[in-house]
């Protein structure tokens, strides 16, 4: 039995990030589609700051894991690295989304009405095009960050960048509950109902594609399964599948059948919290699980 | 590099003068000896197998360095400028061979002591936040030595020299032995070759 050792170059702090990645680029991204279509623009407004906003501070968290800070320019200095390191490649994306996710987002709010743009006119729905597709790749790249990495081979798989972008989008939408929480009359009964079947797509396609990653992922090989051992820890089975899965998903499902405003809200708030606990502690998870391959 | 398995005894020398040459702070190695049992009572015994950097050819680590910071030489060697280094750790998440560290902080080896004079020079070559790997003793070889570990071994288990020769030593020794390398299928085409494994 080969020893089983776990990556320690990345912790906590990648896994917030990775989580605000998510979250950000998702939020953004459902912002951008209500907005684009006419519909409630109140909560989408503000889905669509916090989105970038969310984004930036998970770049500071990735920031403050270096180990030599100042030098972080070099990710924009030295442009032939953009051929091979995904690293290089989702700075740019981080860099290009949270610049043009805010140009999007500002001209909304009085400040920034100088701005000769806004979400409804030419320019800024083609900004906004433009950063909605910044957004999915914003989402998409730490699955590829992750999976190019061959000797994890729990990370190695090309399902991770399929089960992040799954998971952004739904604690997107989680997010969206709650701003739309802070603003009810706006949505109404009929539009948390129609956020509800968004958030039920979406955790069944996340529990689909969870449960094949870990199935296909446990039957190749030593390593690989080693990393799903770990993974039968009160975090994993506790955190993102019971709490951050299983309850939201009955708890969606019977919330459609609910036209008692109070109720219905308390639980879109609980839901909410739920599946963005979940989202964070399946990205640590995920991160902490990653067992090196053995050299012998 | 050519390392003969049924010559290495396992002692680490190889490890021991690794780290006095380049004086690696505390947790810091750039060269190790794995040892392993195969076998069953009453026929099982210990193998070894020494793990410098592989120097591959095709090195993941260089793949995603996202600054430029792990390069190759011309003559083959995977090096770390580490003025360039962000400290981002994703090269020693890269490296099949765990043979990359990163330098979280530069401690001497007597603990509650000040650090030697000796180490006190040799840690002025280290920058804290950054990650170090073996560099098959570039300074030495510059200076027309082998590599410490080689110099080192006691059971004249290395062998050092140009593998694009086909007359040097250590082709000569693949040629006729067969070398292995690790990993192989992870297709880095490392510069280590192991013989008699």
């Amino acid at each position: 039995m080969a020893n089983i050792e776990r990556q320690q170059s990345w912790g906590w702090i990648i896994a917030v990030y990775v989580f605000l990645a998510g979250v950000g680029g998702g939020t953004f991204l459902f912002s951008f589609i209500l907005n684009a279509t006419g519909m409630y623009q109140e909560v989408a407004r503000i889905g669509a700051l916090i989105g970038p906003l969310l984004v930036l501070i998970g770049t500071f968290c990735l920031l403050f894991d270096l180990g030599s800070i100042s030098r972080a320019y070099r990710l924009f200095t030295t442009p032939s690295t953009v051929l091979a390191s995904w690293m290089t490649r989702g700075s740019w994306f981080l860099a290009a989304f949270i610049i043009v996710g805010l140009l999007y987002a500002l001209p909304a709010y009085g400040a920034f009405q100088w701005l000769p743009w806004s979400q409804t006119s030419g320019l800024g729905l083609g900004i906004g095009i433009v950063a909605a597709i910044l957004s999915v790749l914003v989402v998409v790249y730490p699955g590829f960050l992750f999976g190019v990495i061959e000797s994890i081979p729990f990370w190695n798989t090309p399902t991770l960048p399929l089960l992040f972008f799954l998971s952004g989008l739904d604690t997107g939408i989680a997010v969206l509950d709650i701003i739309a929480l802070s603003m009810p009359a706006s949505l109404g009964v009929a539009g948390f109902h129609l956020l509800g079947i968004g958030d039920l797509v979406f955790l069944i396609l996340l529990i689909i594609t969870l449960g094949a990653y870990i199935e296909v992922v446990r039957q190749s090989g030593v390593t690989a399964s080693a990393s799903i051992r770990l993974l039968k820890n009160p975090v994993f089975i506790g955190g993102v599948v019971i709490l951050g899965l299983l309850i939201p998903l009955a708890m969606v499902i019977s919330s459609l059948f609910v036209y008692n405003a109070p109720t219905l809200y308390t639980m879109v708030g609980i839901i909410g919290a739920f599946v963005l606990i979940g989202g964070l502690l399946l990205r640590y998870s995920v991160i902490r699980a990653g067992v090196r391959i053995t050299v012998r | 590099m050519v390392i003969d398995l049924q010559r290495c005894i396992g002692c680490n020398s190889c490890t021991v003068a690794c780290r006095a040459e380049h004086g690696t702070p505390a947790g810091i190695h750039y060269h190790r000896v794995e040892k392993y049992e195969i076998g069953k009572y009453p026929s099982a015994r210990m193998k070894f197998l020494p793990i410098p950097c592989m120097h591959c050819q095709d090195p993941p680590c260089l793949k995603v360095c996202p600054t430029g910071a792990t390069y190759q030489r011309e003559d083959g060697l995977v090096l770390i400028d580490d003025d360039k280094c962000m400290g981002c750790r994703y090269c020693v998440l890269a490296c099949p061979y765990e043979n990359r560290q990163f330098l979280s902080a530069i401690n001497g080896y007597f603990e509650g002591h000040n650090p030697t004079p000796y180490e006190m020079l040799k840690h002025e070559d280290f920058e804290k936040g950054t990650v170090v790997k073996c560099d098959f003793c570039a300074d030495r070889l510059a200076e027309g030595k082998l590599p410490a570990c080689v110099e080192t071994c006691p059971a004249q288990a290395r062998y050092f020299g140009d593998l694009d020769d086909p007359e040097s030593e250590v082709s000569q020794l693949i040629a006729a032995h067969g070398g292995t390398r690790l990993k192989e299928e992870l297709g880095t085409n490392p510069s280590v070759y192991y013989i008699n494994g």
